[in-house]
């Protein structure tokens, strides 16, 4: 299972809020806020919630975004009265942007984007009880949707296993994760349908439900499983290229006035306002990512799709996109240990779908690394294969999430609030289009090596 | 400067209706200064903040546009069985009623805006709820788990509830809302309103015998009400369940916290209406208050106990960003020191008829609401 967050620290604080004792994490924050055990909590949003609780006798649960040193930190903190005292629980500790979105737009961006390929939606609670499901879905699909409110999910759907035997709802449920591709029947009819979903989680974290889509498949595309359920026609790749142009533009526009309203740059602004472009500017890079994954899933899954077979030098690709990612690397005080300027390493591959991989895979390392660590790029030939490797110090992942990484809408970290779970599922597409792979070699608390092969060039 | 902008209109030849159309357009847009004034002069606090003006906005738009859309088909087809071609064309031609009523002192008076706002103002607050999980992950939520309930009423009420919801929910897309979720006495006014506004706007041919039209419209209206279930609404739905809950004062806080937990608002207000013997209408009015204090001085009339109340506060607070938690957590103790009595006496007043407390107000008695 892959942890969403680094587990929780525990920290208890006297009725006049000194702390009196906190394990590693608290204490540090603590102290690097000013801090020390036996004086007020230093860190004011965990301040704040300490004595909201206090005085309110109540749990307190919130998500909270506190300064550390020079970066910022999200925190889900639980303040909870214990006798004349409170219990601090805080886990989260991911690092966060000063653009990123709050959890409630997370929500409902979501439950958008499930329901642009929907048929009907559907919600449950914790237990997987269906809490909401409209009449007008049952009238349509042949089910009787006052019946089923209240019950178990699985007496709507009948839940089967993919080719490989899983379940993908159960893994979800397991990582409070996304699920996409859940193949069941409808219990009522027998139809075949596709479920995805989304979690909904409270302020620290806990799984409190989903909010999910379903799909009906038409017998069409389940004979085709091999292939596209229909011919790929030139209309949907010229829309894809219609659709990035004509979303491009707009979106940039967008995202930067509204960048320009949320710093006042013209003057004084109601805070509220500036609130709202703040919305609009996260809401636009949001869209403007999907549209780029979009337009890329729309392509690599393409049954025409093809990519150039050049010769192009692996090393030199690499070197090139870990100059594109200086700038986030410096940001996250990461080093990059790209290969020397007389390595090369000759392949067969297309470049701009090789600097595209590797853009992601080292963005990823960098991304997951924590700070003052290195991100090295090695490469090596191995009989007839170009390999390159990404190695990273990061938390590692555990074996068991290293297929699901790659598959659509996943993530590396389920917590995180970035990006539409499409880059790897992308990545190894395009590696596999190319007659390469990716694969991954890791472990919990190990860092992670990512292995990106391609056809060696023996010309070269 | 060259590019002098003049006046494209040629003052001789300028029709009559052109002229009245632009002394139309002039004292409407006098009319709109006067909208700015009044802008200019509103307290912040009594300004409405985007959300809910857009949510409102098209709300109302898909509300009045469902019943606009029902009334002219039918109207349409029965003109056209009747053998009225040219006023099922000028039925067909007429512009949309919602242009028209938006400007309307008929429909701002009609007590329907009101609603809406008040309606979409609470399922903002809804959303905004913080969910909280329980402490055992496979409990179900309040309402799945009454659906269950030995008691039929109380299951019905529940499963209705759901339904209701559920639908509501679907109103992401506009098209699935109809006049059905509105009140009987709301919907009754705004189909008339419709239907006058649609009469308004057709222009029948000279010559042409204008009843078959009001007949058709007034058929058409007939129809519509007749047809309208208000029980499918989801603030009937959560009033009828907690009538079948009927909780007992040991009952009642752990409801109260639990549908505001699964951000059932409208469930917690009709919880909270049937606790203080008052209508919903109310208690939503208490809920919705910019003064935050009402409500709490009401839930201390309910003998609440203090984690209930602070529960309910900070939830509350949470949500709506008009309220501040910080001065919640100063007053809770003051609120509890109330003595309970006293508090439910605070509250008597307030809990008059509806009907005699706009009567009041109307009147000028403001403080009396």
């Amino acid at each position: 299972m892959l942890e969403t967050a680094l587990p929780a620290a525990i920290a208890r604080v006297d009725g006049d809020g000194r702390l009196i004792e906190a394990e590693n994490r608290i204490a540090e924050i603590n102290q690097r806020a000013g801090g020390s055990i036996g004086e007020p909590i230093a860190v004011p949003q965990l301040a704040r919630l300490v004595r909201l609780a206090q005085r309110l006798g109540i749990v307190i649960s919130r998500q909270v975004i506190a300064a550390d040193g020079e970066r910022d930190v999200e925190l889900w903190v639980r303040a909870e009265p214990d006798g004349d005292g409170l219990r601090l629980e805080v886990s989260g500790w991911r690092e966060t942007d000063d653009w990123a979105e709050a959890p409630e737009h997370r929500e409902h961006r979501d439950a958008d984007f499930l329901s642009t390929d929907a048929d009907w939606l559907w919600e449950t609670d914790a237990a997987l009880r269906i809490t909401s499901l409209s009449r007008e879905a049952g009238a349509r699909f042949a089910f009787d949707a006052d019946s089923l409110l209240g019950r178990p999910l699985t007496r709507l759907f009948a839940l089967s296993d993919d080719e490989e035997g899983g379940f993908p709802i159960l893994s979800a449920l397991a990582s409070h994760g996304q699920f996409d591709g859940q193949r069941a029947q409808l219990r009522d009819s027998g139809r075949a349908v596709a479920l995805a979903a989304c979690p909904r989680t409270d302020a620290t974290g806990r799984f409190t439900g989903f909010v999910g889509a379903a799909r009906l498949i038409t017998e069409q595309a389940e004979a085709g499983d091999d292939a596209p359920a229909a011919a790929p026609s030139h209309v949907d790749a010229a829309f894809g290229e219609r659709l990035e142009k004509a979303l491009r533009g707009p979106l940039g526009r967008i995202i930067a006035n509204a960048d320009s309203i949320r710093a006042q740059a013209d003057g004084p602004l109601r805070r509220d306002y500036a609130g709202y472009a703040d919305d609009i500017a996260s809401a636009g890079r949001h869209l403007m990512a999907l549209v780029e994954d979009l337009v890329d899933l729309q392509a690599i899954e393409r049954e025409d799709f093809a990519v150039a077979a050049d010769p192009i030098d692996l090393a030199d690709v690499a070197r090139r996109a870990a100059g594109l990612l200086t700038l986030r690397a410096q940001q996250a005080e990461v080093k990059i240990d790209s290969p020397k300027a007389d390595e090369h390493l000759p392949a067969i591959g297309e470049f701009r779908r090789a600097l595209q991989v590797l853009v992601n895979l080292i963005g990823n390392a960098v991304r997951y690394s924590p700070r003052g660590a290195m991100v090295w790029i090695r490469i090596e030939r191995e009989g007839d294969r170009a390999c390159l490797i990404v190695a990273d110090q990061g938390k590692g992942i555990a074996k068991d999430d290293q297929n699901r990484i790659f598959e659509k809408f996943e993530r590396v970290d389920t917590g995180e609030s970035g990006g539409s779970g499409l880059g790897l599922y992308i990545a190894r597409h395009l590696a596999r289009a190319m007659g390469g792979d990716i694969a991954v070699d890791s472990a919990p608390g190990q860092g992670a090596r990512f292995i990106f092969t391609l056809p060696a060039n023996d010309e070269a | 400067m060259s590019g002098h902008r003049t006046d494209e209109r040629d003052a001789h030849t300028v029709s009559a209706p052109t002229l009245l159309g632009i002394a139309a357009a002039a004292a409407a847009r006098a009319s709109a200064g006067q909208g700015a004034t009044r802008d200019l002069m509103l307290a912040d606090h009594d300004r409405l903040d985007e959300q809910t003006r857009f949510a409102a906005h098209n709300r109302l738009d898909a509300v009045i546009g469902a019943v606009e859309r029902e009334i002219r088909d039918h109207a349409g087809r029965l003109l056209q069985s009747r053998d009225a071609p040219a006023l099922a064309s000028a039925l067909e031609a007429a512009g949309e009623a919602a242009s028209t009523l938006r400007n309307s002192a008929a429909l701002r008076d009609s007590g329907l805006i009101e609603e809406i706002l008040a309606a979409v103002r609470l399922e903002l607050i809804g959303v905004a709820l913080p969910v909280e999980a329980r402490d055992d992950a496979d409990e179900e939520s309040l309402l799945a788990r009454l659906v269950h309930a030995p008691d039929r009423l109380v299951a019905a009420g529940a499963l209705t509830v759901l339904g209701a919801d559920s639908r509501r929910r679907a109103v992401a897309d506009p098209d699935s809302l109809s006049g059905g979720d509105l009140d009987a006495e709301h919907y009754h006014r705004l189909v008339w309103l419709v239907c006058a506004a649609i009469r308004t706007a057709m222009q029948v041919p000279q010559g042409t015998d204008p009843a078959p039209a009001d007949s058709a419209l007034t058929q058409a209206a007939r129809r519509s009400l007749a047809a309208h279930d208000e029980g499918e609404r989801p603030e009937a739905a959560a009033q009828r369940l907690a009538q079948a809950l009927a909780p007992t004062a040991g009952e009642l806080p752990a409801l109260l916290e639990e549908a505001l937990e699964d951000r059932r608002i409208i469930l917690f207000t009709a919880l909270l209406a049937r606790a203080m013997d008052a209508d919903y209408d109310f208690a939503r009015e208490l809920v919705l208050s910019p003064a935050p204090e009402r409500l709490w001085v009401a839930l201390r009339g309910l003998d609440l106990p203090r984690p209930t109340i602070a529960r309910i506060g900070y939830a509350l607070c949470e949500a709506d960003r008009r309220h501040d938690v910080e001065h919640f957590a100063d007053m809770i103790d003051t609120i509890m020191a109330l003595p309970v009595d006293e508090a439910r006496g605070a509250s008597l007043p307030t809990r008059l008829d509806r009907d005699y407390r706009r009567a009041l107000a109307a009147l000028g008695r403001d403080e009396v609401a």
